[in-house]
């Protein structure tokens, strides 16, 4: 009788390894891959890339997608989507930064900027948790009251004028930006949030067989609801640090490209519209591939529309993949 | 008139059908009758052009057919009633019979609703039903529904007509009408064949009728001439009586879970039961005839109406909890492995632990995933799970593994109760064998086991006591010798008439 | 057992008609703040806002019918106005402009209709991406500048028929001759078939593809329309042509009663209503001297409600 086999925990060759990974660690190691690919081919091609400040600046310019990605993977691996994020990042930052403008402290603004995420956040959960709406309709409609909300807050003007204080958080350590050591602190703390608590793997249960999650006993109200408000309150976190790297809030501070950007590089990263996949790094990962690219667009000096072109046929071909790989799995 | 001559069908490791035969005339009903797997969805798939046969033809009023695809199934006259209506649910009831063959109108393009509406009231007329043909679909009721597709099949202009099963989801009323429309199609002089297990059924409405057995006839004749012993004997053969080998360690006192008057729409009334610590119980039935039901209304996956359940409590005491906390204090292996028993691309680990996160989380949060890889390994190991490792995703499992799996994740659990839907179907016979030893080990280590399934060797096999329910309703109990292929077999069948 | 308690159906009642007592609750609290709201000028002037909208959400509404979804209208819009602007640079007769348009228009929806049909992708998000794609060319075409068009279009714009602008007339034939359509052809009915249950269409034999794929091509055209009239009234072509014109017109579609997951809802009286509903808000909002971002959430929570209440009608259908 062939009895069960057991690989030892760690180490052993690549093959081995490989074997011994779930579909997620497999699909982080080929984003991995791609994107070290491309790093490469991109610093031994264009000479401005491999400078050290654009490379600072490339991972400045991650933190706003990264932090939207996260967010954005995370509610797709409960088998939803969130289109209302880039705008619950201009609402809270709108909020956020007239409070510290009108002479509040910087704990006071950074909660606030939280506190606004957090009712978006809540507002959608309930809709799609306990409301059972469509995810998509939901979000696009929260999304819709959050750029009315953000444009009318702030008279679709510039907020400037932040405390120094308050800046400092945009601020460098040396030649590292202080933003990009909060995103990869957030990012591990997700990442493990995710990877090693009852609630990721609840997320992981309800986006891959919500009928077995709810015979398996998991509380599929309670968990779907806080997947929206973690990944509002992500949006959040976002507001702060841009909103300091910028030393401005407006409206208009996220780019049209930023919902597709976000699914994009959530999809790359190894999530899927059919939930119950991806991962954290696979996010970071994923973020960091569509900001070289636009960073690359940018240094070669094509245009901002050609741009957009080359972003829409990437969550095109993405999408692809993503039915490919579905449909790969279900054979 | 339709033949089909000794249609033989095989299937990779199975004769569906062996040298089948069958003959149907028109303005006549045809029984067609047998238990699940003997052959008769095959015989009908093909007829139907869904499979092609290995041997054999099919010959309609005298001339040779042999169909591709359903498409040339239907253009040939042959329809099918599905047990579950096909159906547009927005749309008119005279849109769903007309949707395949739309009527022109004088004006290119456009379709003429009003012949499809006098056309449509014509044919439901002629079913002697007064359904409004400009009625939404969604607003009729199922058994109307049903008649609706009989509409389709006569506005296709079909000769035959294969009836699937139509009378499981239909309340006694809908399933007088349904007889009635029948009768009429007979007169028509429409061919049907009427597919069923129940016999008092098939002694209403058939003249004639055509026993199925393991792929073979092992009966044909008319209805009229046979008795209802002779069909149960045709239909599950000459068998000897198997003794049981085993008892019990149940006794009355020990009552863990007591279901009161549990009723769910047209499927169920009135179910009640207790269930022991120690037992395997039964619950026997046909398709339909409210097992799964049971349990879904139990633990409020689906409607229920009204009904009571009672729990064991740490004191010892029955005590009444909510239907929906009784998911929590019991195993349940459904009947549908890929649509709620498994997490297909999750690893086998994560599904073995699934049901007892708890267990694994430190300060009940962070989890200790080499803890839980430990205890699927070591499930892995209890159960003869083959997979190469505990990372493996159970999609890349045998069927079989993966009900282990599922067992695995209850086990896991540690609870009192074990609700078993269909634990053995699509494994094969050696996973079967352990499984059946883990179900009696866990009775024998005291935990109370709730098993449905359709097949006869199984409850007898397993079941300590069986409960037989027909049309919703409990019909017998059995325990000891009474458990038997026989005996069992007869009261699904007919089970109503005796207790009528 | 299917008569319901007088109760429940009333609720029922109340939850389906909701769309008009919204709409009657608007147009009344409007009236009240601001009596120049009810004048026959007005409503010219709401019905003239509304034909932006309109033709757009005449062959849109026809793809969430059918259980899609399509959110590159805008977009194509953007590129239609663009290929009228080369064309019309070029020097081609109006008439040629035109038809190359809806060309343009019908070729982007065939990409839409290929890549869904045959692609088997999510509708929704494939054409959010195209959406990006989409307003990209348009850009690079135009540079995103403002370009002045011929004095042929502006005058084309100032036609009129019986007292209505010309394009005002079209729109509301375009959402006549779609709810026929609908509800007279054959291609109406497998729509609905196919939006109802997809696996039921192809059981019955409807060519779901080349359903679909039509849906996508109407809807393409509808939308290049749209792009027409909005730069030939407006004389110039902008670059924030089609821009949010998606959700506006998701907005009007899902608000006049057509469901999104398809096989419910109609052209005329659903959509129109819906987008009539949209300009009487912002109509009503501009009269009552609201600021003009306030649209956005207004709009935004307008959803939400008509969303909220299908929601719970077909909670309270699953479980009836």
């Amino acid at each position: 009788m062939k009895h069960s086999k057991k690989v030892s925990p760690a180490g052993g060759s690549f093959p081995d390894r490989w074997a011994r990974w779930d579909r997620g660690q497999r699909t982080n190691f080929c984003v991995a891959v791609l994107a070290a690919a491309l790093l490469v081919l991109v610093c031994v091609a264009i000479p401005a890339f491999r400078q050290v400040s654009n490379i600072i600046n490339v991972f400045e310019q991650l933190t706003t997608l990264g932090f939207l990605t996260l967010a954005m993977t995370l509610v797709l691996i409960v088998g939803g989507i969130d289109l209302s994020l880039p705008f619950v990042l201009a609402s809270a930052a709108v909020v956020g930064a007239t409070g510290l403008a009108n002479g509040g402290s910087v704990v006071q603004g950074c909660l606030t900027m939280l506190g606004v995420s957090l009712v978006f956040g809540v507002i959608n959960g309930l809709a799609v948790a306990k409301g059972r709406m469509i995810p998509f309709i939901v979000t696009l409609s929260t999304m819709s009251v959050a750029e009315g909300f953000a444009v009318q807050y702030c008279s679709a003007t510039s907020i400037n004028g932040l405390p120094p204080a308050f800046l400092a958080i945009g601020a460098k350590i040396g030649i590292l930006p202080v933003s990009v050591i909060v995103f990869l602190m957030i990012a591990v703390i997700a990442s493990l949030f995710l990877a090693r608590t009852r609630f990721g793997r609840w997320y992981y249960m309800i986006g891959t067989n919500e009928e077995t999650a709810r015979i398996c006993g998991v509380p599929i109200v309670g968990a779907k609801f806080s997947a929206y408000v973690i990944s509002s309150l992500l949006a959040g976190l976002a507001a702060i640090i841009l909103t300091a790297r910028l030393n401005a809030a407006a409206s208009s501070m996220v780019g049209d490209t930023m919902t597709t950007d976000a699914i994009s590089a959530a999809i790359i990263g190894g999530a899927s519209l059919k939930g119950g996949r991806g991962g954290m790094l696979g996010a970071v990962l994923g973020a960091l591939f569509i900001t070289i690219i636009s960073n690359v667009l940018n240094l070669l000096g094509i245009s901002y529309y050609i741009g957009m072109v080359v972003k829409g046929v990437m969550i095109v071909l993405v999408i692809a993949i993503d039915v490919f790989r579905s449909s790969e799995s279900t054979r | 008139m339709l033949k089909m001559k000794n249609i033989t069908k095989q299937f990779p490791g199975v004769r569906a059908l062996d040298q089948v035969s069958l003959e149907a005339c028109d303005g006549e009903v045809l029984g067609l009758i047998g238990i699940n797997g003997a052959g008769k969805s095959t015989l009908m798939n093909i007829l139907g052009g869904v499979f092609r046969c290995d041997e054999g033809e099919i010959e309609i009023d005298g001339a040779a057919r042999s169909f591709a695809s359903p498409k040339e199934a239907e253009n040939a006259g042959i329809s099918f009633i599905h047990q579950e209506p096909v159906f547009f649910c927005s749309m008119t009831v005279a849109e769903n019979i007309f949707m395949s063959r739309l009527f022109r109108s004088s004006i290119p393009f456009f379709t003429d609703t009003k012949r499809a509406v006098s056309e449509s009231a014509k044919l439901l007329d002629m079913l002697g039903t007064n359904i409004n043909p400009r009625a939404r679909m969604e607003d009729v009721s199922i058994g109307e529904r049903q008649i609706v597709e009989i509409a389709r099949a006569l506005a296709a202009g079909s000769s035959i007509v294969i009836f699937d099963e139509p009378t499981s989801s239909l309340s006694l009323n809908e399933k007088q009408n349904l007889f009635r429309i029948i009768g009429r199609l007979r007169e028509e002089g429409k061919t049907i064949i009427y597919i069923s297990h129940f016999l008092d059924e098939v002694k209403e409405i058939c003249d004639r009728y055509l026993v199925l057995r393991d792929g073979r006839v092992s009966g044909s004749g008319m209805v009229r001439d046979v008795s209802q012993a002779d069909l149960v004997e045709m239909i599950i053969g000459q068998k000897l009586e198997k003794v049981r080998s085993h008892k019990s360690a149940a006794s009355e006192q020990d009552t863990v879970l007591k279901v009161e008057h549990i009723a769910s729409g047209k499927l169920l009334e009135d179910v009640s039961f207790e269930l022991h610590t120690g037992e395997v119980l039964g619950l026997w039935g046909l398709m339909g005839s409210g097992r799964t039901e049971t349990v879904r209304a139990m633990f409020g996956l689906d409607r229920a109406d009204g009904g009571q359940v009672f729990f064991r409590q740490d004191s010892g005491e029955l005590q009444i909890i909510p239907k929906k906390d009784l998911l929590k204090k019991c195993g349940y292996v459904t009947e549908g492995r890929h649509t709620d028993g498994v997490f297909l691309p999750m690893p086998v680990w994560e599904n073995i632990t699934a049901t007892a996160l708890h267990k694994y989380a430190r300060k009940g949060f962070l989890m200790d995933a080499a803890a839980e890889q430990a205890k699927a390994n070591e499930f892995i190991d209890l159960l003869h799970i083959r997979t190469p490792s505990c990372y493996t995703p159970v999609e890349q499992l045998s069927g079989g593994n993966q009900q282990k799996v599922i067992f695995a994740k209850w086990l896991n659990k540690d609870l009192q109760v074990l609700v078993l839907d269909e634990p053995t179907r699509g494994i094969d016979i050696g996973a079967k064998m352990e499984i059946y030893r883990l179900i009696r080990e866990q009775a024998r280590e005291g935990k109370a086991v709730l098993l449905i399934t359709s097949e006869i060797d199984e409850m007898v096999d397993l079941a300590d006591r069986v409960i037989v329910l027909r049309g919703g309703r409990i019909v017998a109990e059995e325990t000891g010798s009474g458990i038997n292929d026989h005996n069992l077999m007869q009261l699904a069948l007919e089970g109503g008439l005796r207790n009528a | 057992m299917r008569k319901q308690t007088i109760g429940g159906s009333l609720k029922d009642r109340i939850l389906s008609c909701g769309f008009y007592i919204l709409f009657i609750l608007v147009a009344v609290v409007y009236t009240c703040m601001a009596p120049a709201f009810l004048t026959a000028e007005n409503i010219v002037s709401i019905l003239n806002a509304a034909t932006f909208s309109l033709f757009a959400a005449a062959g849109t509404s026809l793809v969430f019918i059918s259980g899609n979804m399509d959110m590159s209208i805008g977009s194509i819009a953007l590129v239609a106005a663009a290929a009228l602007t080369l064309g019309s640079k070029a020097g081609l007769p109006v008439s040629a402009v035109i038809l190359l348009t809806i060309l343009v228009g019908a070729l982007i929806g065939l990409v839409n209709g290929i890549l869904v049909a045959y692609g088997r992708m999510n509708s929704m998000l494939t054409t959010l991406g195209l959406m990006l794609a989409y307003r990209g060319i348009g850009l690079q075409i135009t540079g995103g500048r403002q370009i002045t068009l011929a004095s042929e279009y502006k005058n084309f714009a100032r036609i009129k028929i019986m007292g209505l602008p010309v394009w005002v007339v079209l729109s509301l034939l375009a959402v006549v001759i779609v709810q026929i359509v609908l509800k007279k052809t054959r291609f109406g009915a497998y729509c609905y078939a196919l939006g109802c249950s997809e696996s039921a269409a192809k059981k019955v034999g409807i060519p779901v593809r080349k359903v679909k794929i039509a849906v996508f091509v109407i809807s393409g055209i509808c939308a290049a329309v749209t792009g027409l009239i909005v730069a030939s009234r407006l004389g110039v072509m902008r670059s924030t042509i089609g821009s949010g014109m998606e959700f506006d017109i998701v907005a009007a579609i899902v608000i006049g009663g057509v469901s999104l997951q398809g096989g419910r809802g109609s052209v005329l009286p659903g959509t129109f209503l819906g987008v009539l509903l949209l300009k009487v808000i912002d109509n009503g909002l501009a009269m009552v001297g609201a600021s003009p971002y306030a649209y956005r959430f207004v709009e935004g929570m307008i959803i939400f409600a008509a969303m909220y209440m299908d929601s719970l009608r077909s909670l309270r259908k699953k479980s009836a």
